[in-house]
Parts: structure tokens; C-alpha cells; sequence
């Protein structure tokens, strides 16, 4: 409490001693000053202790980052549709040491220029619009890559012992990058692979435990189609037998970080 | 701690000079307060801080932890805005600002800065008889430099025979990242590029800002 209310003596009262000594204790119950001291909106920009360089005071912004490679990396299609699968390729790799507190919130984006490559072999047909590459996120928390939380690596069982691929629910750190246009014109049908072309993605989370992220990368894998996984009533995608044509050239990647106190 | 009183009475006759002693010892505290007179639970709350300013034009709020803001094309055609190899040189890649998607800050301290944008671009063939590509910049102060990995925007392909609804249409997003070291008044942002394709239509789209003090 630290406002002081003296309502022991009132105009034409009489004075006793312990009224008297009562109106200077009463000033005590100011203490200890606190927030009721400060009035509405009396605490501006310069009152604050900002970073001299970044914004990064700690405050709202913890940390934030941004990289960017080249790598020139192949992804190759899988031939078998059960295991053992090609080992995910990596696309960028960025060492970092980020504290990241409980209830701290990260944003994670990338960006990556791509350029699926492939002919008229198999999983191709007139339905395969739906082919796909998958690129996430993964991070490195002291015990080497795994993908982030909310995110599964795509080899997961999803209707064991045919299907393996990734429920949808388990996918918020991907981004699906289309394999091929194919539409029917005059009869025919085109498959159109294209020229380079621009994907994005982005993970948001809120940390619910103390981690130290050393370090965070891209993955991928391919391909991979839509299904309806109608035992669990789930929406997911498997991974197809392909042939050895398939594949997809990563060019260029951009990867960026946000930490933001949320408390 | 609390004021400790030199005088307390009882029965005897109230002199000014005790009166003042006391006056005095409030005095005394009010100049000097030790950490136990001040609160150790949380002091200052969001009400306490300065409200921040928004222009409803520019869309732009400033506030004491920063400034944040953004713009987009309302609904599906609403307000184009565009890339086009009539203004990068034709092919020689020379950036231009892409109109509607830039703003002008008063930073007011060191920042960092996030911006992002997405869109939807048509880009019909233009006859050329290639296929050309759009090239999409985050840039600061400069448009004619780029900053970072560029982000591609197909042509349609120069032989299609369909509408470019169907095969010249991507959805793209993108972002940019710069950290500011000082106060930098009358600072540009936006988007910037360079194409290869006679149109690059951004019949949809919206850009944002965020710049934290804090």
C-alpha cells in the first residue's frame, strides 16, 4: 500500500496525543512505494534500458538472425515405398547458441529456390499434380538433428506396413514443394517440370521448457503424395515409389530467426 | 523501512519545535530511500506506459516498444502492383521499387527489423518467346539493391496455350531481415526487383514490418 490516507482528524475536532501521533504513522502506510506511484502512461521510450546496436534489449526481442547459403544440393525421389529410404538431404546447416526459456516465443522462417527436376516415368500419370518434396526444420538442443516439436521427420508408419510418410497434424515445420504441373489440353497431356522457382515456410512455438538450441538446419525428402489414411481419419502424405529420374535441385536457401519474450 | 518519528506524545504540551522534528524526519526519507522502501513485486504495468501513436493511413503504429505496420491490396485485383523487364533493363537486372509495398520509418533507436510480405503474381507470356522470371528484393533505403536471396516468380511458359490463371499464377511469400544500429530518420523499406518477364501482376498481396526497440 502506498497511498496515504489521514482521516483521524477532521476539521474542528479536538486533538488528543494519540490522534496526533496516529496522523504521522499514517504516512508509514506509503510504504513500500510501488506501482500505484506511477501515473498512467509516465514511462516512455527513454525510461527503458535499450540495446545500443539491435533492439535486442531482452524485453520483447531476445534474439533474432538471419543466414543465408547456396548449396547446390540434389534431393533424390525414393525408389521403394517401404524401408530402408534415403537418408534426408541437408539443405543448411546454421550453428547458433540461442537460451531459449520457458514460454519464450520463436519464429522460425526459410526460404529456399528450387528446381524439381524428372520425366514421364513413374510415380508420373495424369493424377500425380499432387507430387510433392518435403523440406523442414530441424534443430540441434545438445543431443544432435531432430526435427523441431509439432514436426516428424516423414518416415513415420503411417498405416504400417504399407504407408509410411507423415500425418498432416504432424507437419507444422514443413514446406511441400510441388514436383510437376500436369495438365490435359487437346488431348494430350502435359507434364510441365518448369524453371527455378521460389518456396517459403515458417515454424512458430511457444517454448514450454528451458532448451539451448545449438544449432538449426534444413531437411528433405521426397516424393510424396496426398492420402487419406481412412483407419485413423487422418489426412497425410506417403511417400511413392519413383524411379531414380525424380529429383530436385536446392539453389538457394534463406533461414531466419525471431526470439521474443512472451512474459 | 518505514519512518521512524522522533516524537510520540502522551500528555504534555505540543510544541512546534516536535511537531517540526517530525516534519523533518518525513523530509529526511523522502530524500532518501532505502531498497526496503520500495516495492519488490512488479512496477510497472502496460497502462503505466506511454500509449502508442497510429496513423490510420499509413497503417503504421509507433510505439515505445517500436514500429509495426503493413499494407496490402485489399481484395483480388483491387490494387495491383507490378514487376516488369521494361523497367530492370530488360535483362540486365536492374532493381526498381515495387510500388505500394514500401514505407518510410522514423527510427527513433537501434532495431531490428523483420519484414515479410506474400502475394499472388500472374505473370501471363509476353511473347518473348522465353520463359522469363521475376525477382523479388527486400531493400532498405536503396531500391536499386536487393537484400539477400532473391525470390523467383515464374513467367507462364512462353509456348502455353492456356490462360495464365492456370499455368503463369503462384502464390509467393518472403521475408527480410536487418538489424539498425543507430537512429535512422526518414528510412526506406519495402520491396524491390527485377524481372526477365514483360509482367510480373500482383493481383493480391500484402507486406508488414516489425521493428523492435526493445
Amino acid at each position: 500500500m502506498s497511498i496515504i490516507r489521514n482521516t483521524q482528524i477532521q476539521r474542528g475536532d479536538k486533538i488528543t496525543s494519540s490522534d496526533l501521533n496516529q496522523q504521522f504513522t499514517d504516512v508509514n502506510s506509503a510504504f513500500p512505494l510501488g506501482e500505484i506511484n506511477f501515473a498512467q502512461e509516465s514511462v516512455d521510450l527513454p525510461h527503458f534500458n535499450t540495446e545500443n546496436n539491435s533492439g535486442k534489449s531482452d524485453i520483447i526481442l531476445k534474439n533474432i538472425g538471419s543466414w543465408g547459403s547456396s548449396p547446390n544440393v540434389t534431393i533424390q525421389a525414393n525408389t521403394v515405398t517401404t524401408p530402408p529410404f534415403l537418408s534426408a538431404t541437408v539443405l543448411h546447416t546454421q550453428s547458433v547458441f540461442y537460451d531459449v526459456e520457458p514460454d519464450d516465443i520463436l519464429r522460425v522462417y526459410w526460404h529456399l529456390n528450387v528446381e524439381p527436376a524428372g520425366n514421364n516415368t513413374i510415380p508420373i500419370g495424369s493424377n500425380a499434380n499432387g507430387l510433392c518434396w518435403v523440406a523442414w526444420l530441424e534443430w540441434d538442443i545438445g543431443s544432435g538433428y531432430v526435427p523441431v516439436p509439432n514436426q516428424v521427420d516423414m518416415i513415420q508408419g503411417i498405416q504400417i506396413p504399407s504407408k509410411y510418410g507423415a500425418n498432416v497434424e504432424n507437419m507444422n515445420a514443413c514446406t511441400l514443394i510441388q514436383h510437376v504441373q500436369i495438365h490435359s489440353h487437346s488431348g494430350s497431356t502435359d507434364y510441365y517440370f518448369g524453371e527455378p522457382f521460389s518456396v517459403y515456410g515458417q515454424w512458430f512455438y511457444k517454448s514450454n521448457s528451458s532448451v539451448d538450441i545449438l544449432g538449426l538446419r534444413l531437411v528433405a525428402r521426397g516424393m510424396f503424395e496426398p492420402t487419406w489414411i481412412t483407419a485413423f481419419n487422418k489426412n497425410a502424405v506417403q511417400i511413392v515409389q519413383s524411379t531414380s529420374s525424380h529429383s530436385c535441385d536446392v539453389n538457394q536457401v534463406q533461414l531466419s530467426y525471431i526470439q521474443m519474450r512472451s512474459k | 523501512m518505514s519512518i521512524t518519528f522522533p516524537k510520540t506524545w502522551t500528555t504534555e504540551v505540543l510544541e512546534a519545535s516536535d511537531v517540526m522534528d517530525n516534519f523533518d524526519a518525513m523530509q529526511k526519507k523522502s530524500h532518501r530511500l532505502l531498497s526496503s522502501d520500495v516495492s519488490t513485486d512488479k512496477w510497472i504495468d502496460t497502462r503505466h506506459i506511454v500509449n502508442p501513436d497510429y496513423n490510420p493511413y499509413t497503417n503504421i503504429m509507433t510505439g515505445v516498444s517500436g514500429v509495426f505496420g503493413g499494407q496490402n491490396s485489399g481484395g483480388f485485383f483491387s490494387k495491383y502492383t507490378y514487376l516488369t523487364k521494361w523497367l530492370s533493363g530488360k535483362n540486365s537486372g536492374v532493381e526498381n521499387a515495387i510500388p505500394h509495398t514500401g514505407f518510410t520509418l522514423d527510427l527513433q533507436r537501434p532495431c531490428s527489423l523483420f519484414y515479410q510480405w506474400w502475394a499472388c503474381v500472374m505473370s501471363p507470356n509476353n511473347g518473348a518467346g522465353t520463359t522469363g522470371t521475376g525477382k523479388v528484393y527486400f531493400y532498405t533505403n536503396d531500391p536499386s539493391i536487393g537484400i539477400g536471396t532473391p525470390h523467383l516468380l515464374l513467367e507462364q511458359p512462353y509456348a502455353s496455350p492456356h490462360d495464365p490463371t492456370f499455368d503463369g499464377t503462384y502464390h509467393t511469400n518472403g521475408f527480410g531481415v536487418v538489424e539498425v544500429s543507430s537512429e535512422k530518420l526518414q528510412y526506406g523499406i519495402g520491396l524491390t526487383g527485377s524481372s526477365t518477364a514483360g509482367q510480373n501482376r500482383f493481383i493480391s498481396w500484402g507486406v508488414s514490418f516489425e521493428a523492435f526497440y526493445l
